[in-house]
């Protein structure tokens, strides 16, 4: 077993100019005598050097090329199809004050749709489900939901101050799990008029682990996170997936 | 952050898709670098990297300013790319009842030891790609972002939302291991 010497770490703050000139001063003298620091830096030099010269595998050309092309064509309107791209950004990125009268047409057409239909196929049937097509808008809308709770939970993960982090720690407050509550109220909003059941399905599953947690208060409930955060990356790949490449309209899947 | 970019930024807030495509050509080969040291292949960092975009395009009015641009950018991409990696292993280990499949992942799990005692390019590079596999995600990614992609602590520290302290500590555990299982010659 190697030693062990406390200021070892600090080493990397030397090499990284950070510290002042008198803990500098005090750290370079310390390592003179200390047998500990002085191997480590020595590794470390060559470490650092063999690091800073890595260079990974070159990509394929044809790769490279293919790859600006599509952020090209994706990203970057051309002048020639300009006029096309700009409607089409404007439909899938509104402004935010277009969104709204956006949102308030799609829904006015959807009400008026299923208002349509209601009354054309079955008058009086109780067991009516109204089929209505999912709009590039609301796909969007769910999609932006995943990838939001994605990165919004991996902001909520806090880093414990010295350690590595695993899965097991993840923590989530209370308050958190009532918030992620409220959002899936929005989801199902939203993919009540989609019937989706497979969404439905996750969404039930995801709401029935939020209210676990937040009813069992004193329990241990990292498992439950975990399953949470599964759930939630899982959703975001069935949609991704699935439903953007068999099922959405094609505006959507470009997004 | 250079004036233009301020410019670009502030015109891709307000829908300017135009702008918006400067900043991704300006990035592209950057993220595209930095998925692919965590995903190993440039076919998946190809497709991820898009993502990353249109994420960053979805969220852009949550950017604020106070970090760097590419930081901020960075962030979304190492998150994709290590929820990428743990989806792709998930998959792989429900994959295992296919003996094929079990093969396929741990084809390239050579053990280092095997490596010969030279210096020369591909030997090196195989073996700081072993020691990474190894080490923990944290301790790789304060690795690959600080040495690869030459960001400082501090904006390590933003990125993977912890103290520099804590990046450090990470960085201390990483050069540890290489200590002991790089074999670098003349060391
Ligand atoms: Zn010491």
């Amino acid at each position: 077993m190697e030693a062990k010497c406390p200021k070892t770490i600090r080493i990397i703050e030397l090499l990284e100019e950070n510290l002042s000139r008198h803990e500098r001063k005090a750290l370079e003298t310390h390592i003179e005598q200390c047998e500990t620091c002085r191997s480590f830096l020595e590794d470390f030099n060559q470490i650092d050097q063999v690091l800073t010269h890595h260079q990974r595998p070159k990509a394929p050309d044809h790769l490279i090329t293919e790859y600006h092309q599509t952020m090209n064509r994706r990203f970057m309107p051309a002048s020639r199809q300009a006029g096309r791209s700009r409607i089409r950004s404007f439909l899938l990125y509104p402004p935010p004050a277009m969104r709204f009268i956006q949102a308030t047409l799609v829904l006015f057409i959807g009400v008026s749709i299923g208002w349509i239909l209601f009354h054309k196929s079955s008058a009086g049937s109780q067991q009516h489900e109204a089929v209505v097509q999912i709009t590039p808008y609301k796909a969007l809308q769910i999609q932006t939901f995943f990838h939001e709770s994605e990165i919004w939970l991996l902001d909520m993960m806090n880093l414990p101050q010295n350690g590595d982090l695993d899965i097991q720690d993840w923590k989530m407050t209370y308050d958190e799990a009532e918030q992620l509550l409220r959002k899936i109220n929005i989801i199902r909003e939203i993919n009540d008029s989609v019937s989706d059941r497979r969404l439905q399905h996750y969404i039930n599953g995801l709401e029935i682990l939020l209210l676990e947690m937040i009813n069992g208060k004193n329990e241990d409930h990292s498992g439950i996170v975990r399953q949470i955060r599964q759930t939630i990356i899982d959703l975001d790949m069935l949609f991704r997936v699935d439903m953007l490449k068999k099922r959405l309209p094609t505006a959507a899947r470009q997004v | 952050m250079a004036f233009h970019e301020k410019r670009w930024i502030h015109k891709a807030r307000a829908g300017d898709s135009a702008a918006f495509g400067r900043l991704v050509t300006a990035y592209q080969d950057a993220i595209l670098y930095l998925i692919y040291d965590f995903v190993g292949n440039y076919e998946d960092a190809k497709d991820l990297a898009q993502d990353v975009f249109i994420k960053a395009f979805q969220r852009l009015d949550q950017f604020e300013g106070r970090s760097k641009f590419s930081t901020w950018l960075y962030r979304i991409a190492v998150n994709r790319a290590l929820d990428f990696k743990r989806q792709h292993y998930r998959e792989t280990i429900e994959d295992f009842d296919s003996p094929d499949a079990a093969r396929r992942y741990f084809a390239d799990e050579q053990p280092i030891q095997s490596v010969e005692r030279t210096l020369e390019q591909q030997e090196v590079r195989n073996q700081i790609e072993a020691c990474l596999a190894r080490v923990s995600e944290h301790q790789k990614t304060a690795v690959v972002l600080k040495y690869f992609h030459h960001q400082t602590t501090e904006e390590v520290a933003e990125i993977m939302n912890c103290s520099t302290t804590t990046v450090r500590t990470h960085l201390f555990r990483a050069i540890q291991y290489m200590r002991k299982n790089l074999i670098i010659e003349g060391a």
